[in-house]
């Protein structure tokens, strides 16, 4: 399998995490972390500690929720291990076997473990990619509950979020994205977040398009893969069941569709994926990171909001005589933040369009030469089975 | 004539794809006297590289017979050259001897000017004869190039027959609106009165033809193919004036077959000499087959022989004597199913290659919006230009469905009509073992009533009875004379059959291989054109 690493982040050597191992139980993926450092706020030199996905969303929630990070874009948290795929055909297997041949068994079942094979190896990365973010940032790796996560050899144990707390969370989005309305008509100062502004949610609407219309694509190009080699399975059937006086003949034919079925189906299936995961894959996780930018310049506006809000404070106060020193106070905390919240995001996003063209950069010339590599593979053996068709 | 030694650019020529647009205005109100003003549709765009591109609608060279060039008439052509050669060569000879002694005449005493003479016009007549050999194997070469030449293009052609429909038009209107399509026979054969006709036919004559053939010949053994299939959601929505993609495809799908179905036909040795067959070819006028209706008598009473047959089938048990039958008809059976599994996956295919093609083309038009509001310059073009690849990736998808579905697809739906065929035939040899049963039981009865009457003793009925039984004695002959007839001609069809399916599908596998190699190979020409650009994103 290729690497499949988004990001090449793992330059630094004093914080160095992987995810050499996994394991799937039924529903839960236990993810084996394993973390090599050199700093001295850690316990031990290396740590290898069991964690589960809902241990990965916790730590994105406490960092989001933690005020210091404000002024950053948040590494988007992985998505959940998504098994669905793989575990309807297992079904669906199930319940052909007996309506299957042997050999037509054991080749859907060899496919089926490497599909599941494939989801599995995409998962580890997703999770293994949030974590090296955090540990690349220098703000996020110094973060207390980021070294709790590592270190902590017991089970996190992450109290599920109860009823009330996800109703909570839901209403608490539903709140956002009405704010998100009311302040997207607050007057921008500057020019650059202006600009950012419209750039990033005129993209993020264009992304999750495309984001969609890519999966749609690789899904009918699976398909089609899939088709090829029922196709060639029923060629092989028919060419091996003839017992008449061109035997020979057709035993030849026979060959040369078992190796028809590796070029094109197999062939055809590998480019799907390749291009799932270098181009789909790319747009998904990066539909994400827009949003979490977006979420930054939400909370940008936020501190705005709230700044002019203690400004008209000071102002009725003044009026009005009383309070102007607590009024004062909170407008200058106001304005602090909001600075410091400037600042950072600026930087932060800047480095964001760096680090997202680098990204599409790699990965598009990933693609293409996969392509190229698969198509010249499928054409030789395309004209290796001509000439032994012609031959005969 | 030069020209006709090229068949490939002759059918190029002759078969592009021209179909007629299915307007109101063209349709003509009269239906006898039919003024065919062909109109032309969006041609499909031929790439002018491939020869071979116009030929899917003749269902290319090795399925149909090619045009071959007489041998006699080339051998003709160098035979005349040669004799004229060698005229000329006898008059140079005799102005030049006549040259010669002159010139000796001077220089020579006369006895030895004679000798000179005979010494010179022997020798003269040995170096030209030497000569014209040697202009004659040039000749001989040229001529066998040129057979061989014909030969690679006609890969299987022994006859020299080519079919082509093309050029069809809506007559009528409204609901009574039908489809004329113009049949163009070029061949060489003698039984033919002309080398080329062209006549006027609607579907419900190629199915009054394939109706009456049947008729002839499926109980003889013969393997009669099939035709095409009635389609009334396809016609109807035609005949609307529909002219969305369905209708055009239909239209299409529709005119290959007939064009198959009759190369099929023809390619049958016994069914190519039968008059009906000739009379469609080349008759202009044809009467109207109204037997093949739905709904007419003849249909009624087809649907109720079908019936009865399907009852029969379910009755008879026939012990097989020879295990050759018993085999095949299993093979058959095996061949039929599976043919069936592989039509549907390879429709599936085809299906969702288009959905690809589709799911492409909305990704090209989604990323080329995403480039434009990219505001990193560099990366804003990549995406465009990832957009233009997608898009034209999506039209060599589309080309790609079509021959999916133009070579394969249609090639099996044949096939499993035709085994069905295949298989009717052997269900008449068991229809005529069952007759010669029924026969052999009728003359025991005969015999049997037969030594009855003798005992009770009554002359004249006794009489009655042997004549019955000399009847049926015949009878019984006639019948194993049949079945021995059909068994024999079913061994020679099946034997055919194999051959043309075995060659029919290694052919079409090629075929279909080498456009893969096609598809890929411009797959690859597109992506290595983007990878520059992609490498430019500073």
């Amino acid at each position: 399998f290729m690497d499949i690493k988004l990001f090449d982040l793992n330059n630094d050597a004093s914080l160095v995490i992987d995810i050499p191992d996994a394991l799937c139980e039924r529903d839960k993926v236990k993810f084996t972390v394993h973390t090599k450092t050199t700093l001295s706020s850690f316990q031990k030199p290396e740590y290898s500690v069991q964690r589960q996905h809902e241990d990965f969303i916790w730590l994105h929630d406490t960092i989001v929720e933690t005020e210091e990070y404000a002024g950053l874009i948040i590494p988007p948290a992985p998505p959940k291990p998504d098994f669905e795929g793989p575990r309807e055909k297992m079904h669906k297997l199930g319940e052909g076997e007996s309506s299957m041949t042997k050999e037509e068994y054991a080749k859907m079942k060899q496919e089926l473990e490497a599909e599941y094979l494939a989801v599995f190896k995409k998962t580890v990365q997703v999770h293994e990619v949030f974590l090296q973010r955090l540990s690349s940032h220098p703000m996020f790796r110094k973060d207390r509950n980021f070294q709790i996560f590592l270190e902590y050899d017991q089970d996190l144990t992450v109290r599920r979020k109860n009823a009330k707390e996800m109703f909570g969370g839901f209403f608490k989005n539903m709140v956002k994205s009405a704010d998100e309305v009311l302040i997207s008509g607050v007057k921008e100062v500057d020019e650059f977040f202006e600009q950012e502004k419209n750039f990033l949610l005129d993209y993020s609407s264009k992304i999750k398009d495309a984001t969609a219309k890519a999966e749609k694509m690789t899904r009918s190009h699976k398909n089609v893969a899939d088709d090829y080699n029922h196709i060639s399975g029923a060629l092989n059937n028919i060419a091996a069941d003839n017992n008449t006086a061109f035997k020979k003949h057709l035993e030849k034919c026979a060959e040369v569709f078992e190796k028809l079925r590796v070029s094109i189906s197999k062939v055809e299936d590998r480019m799907a994926s390749d291009q799932e995961l270098k181009l789909t894959e790319l747009l998904r996780y990066y539909t994400r990171d827009i949003q979490a930018a977006k979420d930054l310049l939400y909370r940008r506006a936020r501190a705005l909001a709230d700044y002019e809000n203690s400004n008209k404070a000071l102002d009725k106060a003044r009026l009005k005589g009383k309070d102007v020193a607590q009024a004062e106070e909170n407008q200058k905390q106001c304005l602090q933040k909001f600075d410091k919240l400037s600042e950072s995001g600026k930087k932060e996003l800047t480095s964001f369009k760096a680090r997202r063209v680098v990204a599409f950069r790699k990965n598009l010339i990933e693609m293409t030469e996969l392509e190229i590599k698969h198509a010249k593979n499928s054409v030789s053996l395309l004209q290796g089975s001509i000439e032994v068709l012609k031959s005969n | 004539m030069w020209f006709s030694w090229s068949p490939v650019a002759w059918c190029c020529l002759v078969s592009s794809p021209e179909a007629a647009r299915l307007s109101a205005e063209d349709i003509s109100p009269s239906s006898n006297g039919p003024k065919a003003e062909p109109v032309l549709l969006d041609d499909d765009p031929d790439d002018p590289d491939d020869l071979f591109a116009g030929l899917t609608s003749c269902e290319s060279i090795e399925l149909s017979k090619c045009y071959q060039e007489q041998d006699i008439y080339s051998y003709t052509v160098c035979v005349c050259v040669c004799v004229y050669i060698t005229f000329l060569s006898i008059l140079i000879n005799f102005y030049v001897c006549v040259c010669m002694y002159m010139c000796i005449y001077i220089y020579i005493y006369i006895y030895i000017y004679i000798y000179a003479f005979i010494y010179l016009y022997v020798f003269f007549h040995i170096y030209l004869f030497v000569c014209f050999l040697f202009i004659y194997t040039l000749f001989y070469i040229i001529y066998l190039f040129i057979k061989i030449d014909h030969s690679f293009l006609c890969i299987c052609a022994h006859m020299s027959i080519l079919i082509v429909i093309n050029f069809f038009v809506f007559l009528g209107d409204g609901m009574n609106a039908y489809m004329v399509y113009k049949v163009l026979t070029k061949t060489s054969l003698s039984i033919f009165s002309r080398d080329e006709v062209c006549v006027k036919r609607r579907f419900s004559d190629f199915l009054g033809l394939h109706s009456k053939l049947a008729s002839k010949y499926m109980h003889m053994g013969y393997i009669v193919p099939p035709a095409p299939e009635k389609s009334i959601v396809g016609m109807t929505k035609v005949k609307v004036g529909k002219e969305d993609l369905s209708s055009v495809e239909f239209v299409e799908k529709r005119r290959s077959a007939l064009e198959r179905y009759l190369l099929r036909t023809v390619k049958h040795p016994a069914l190519l000499k039968d008059p009906d067959v000739l009379q469609f070819l080349e008759s202009s006028e044809l009467p109207r087959a109204v037997s093949t209706q739905a709904l007419s008598g003849a249909g009624i009473l087809r649907m109720v022989n079908k019936a009865a047959d399907a009852v029969n089938k379910m009755t008879i048990k026939m012990n097989e004597s020879d295990a050759w039958f018993e085999e095949k008809q299993q093979q058959f059976d095996n061949l039929d199913v599976q043919l069936r599994k592989l039509h549907a996956s390879v429709e599936s295919l085809v299906c969702h290659r288009r959905e690809l093609s589709v799911n492409t083309a909305s990704f090209a038009k989604s990323a080329a919006m995403l480039g434009n509001s990219e505001d990193h310059t560099a990366l804003s073009r990549a995406l465009s230009q990832l957009a233009e690849v997608e898009e034209k990736i999506d039209q060599l998808h589309q080309d790609q469905a079509c021959a999916d579905f133009y070579l394969i697809s249609e090639l099996l739906g044949d096939y499993v009509r035709l085994i069905t065929a295949v298989k009717g035939v052997f269900d008449q040899r068991m229809k005529t073992w069952a007759k010669c049963q029924d026969a052999q039981v009728m003359l025991q009865r005969k015999r049997e009533a037969e030594a009855k009457l003798q005992h009770a003793n009554k002359p004249d009925k006794l009489q009655q009875a042997k004549d019955e039984i000399r009847e049926w004695e015949g009878k019984v002959q006639q019948g194993e004379r049949d079945f021995e007839q059909i068994s024999k001609n079913i061994r020679r069809e099946v034997g055919r059959f194999e051959k043309d399916r075995v060659k029919d599908f290694r052919v079409v596998i090629i075929k279909y291989l080498e456009s893969l190699v096609h598809t890929q190979q411009q797959l690859i020409k597109y992506w290595e054109a983007f990878l520059p650009e992609a490498k430019a994103i500073a």
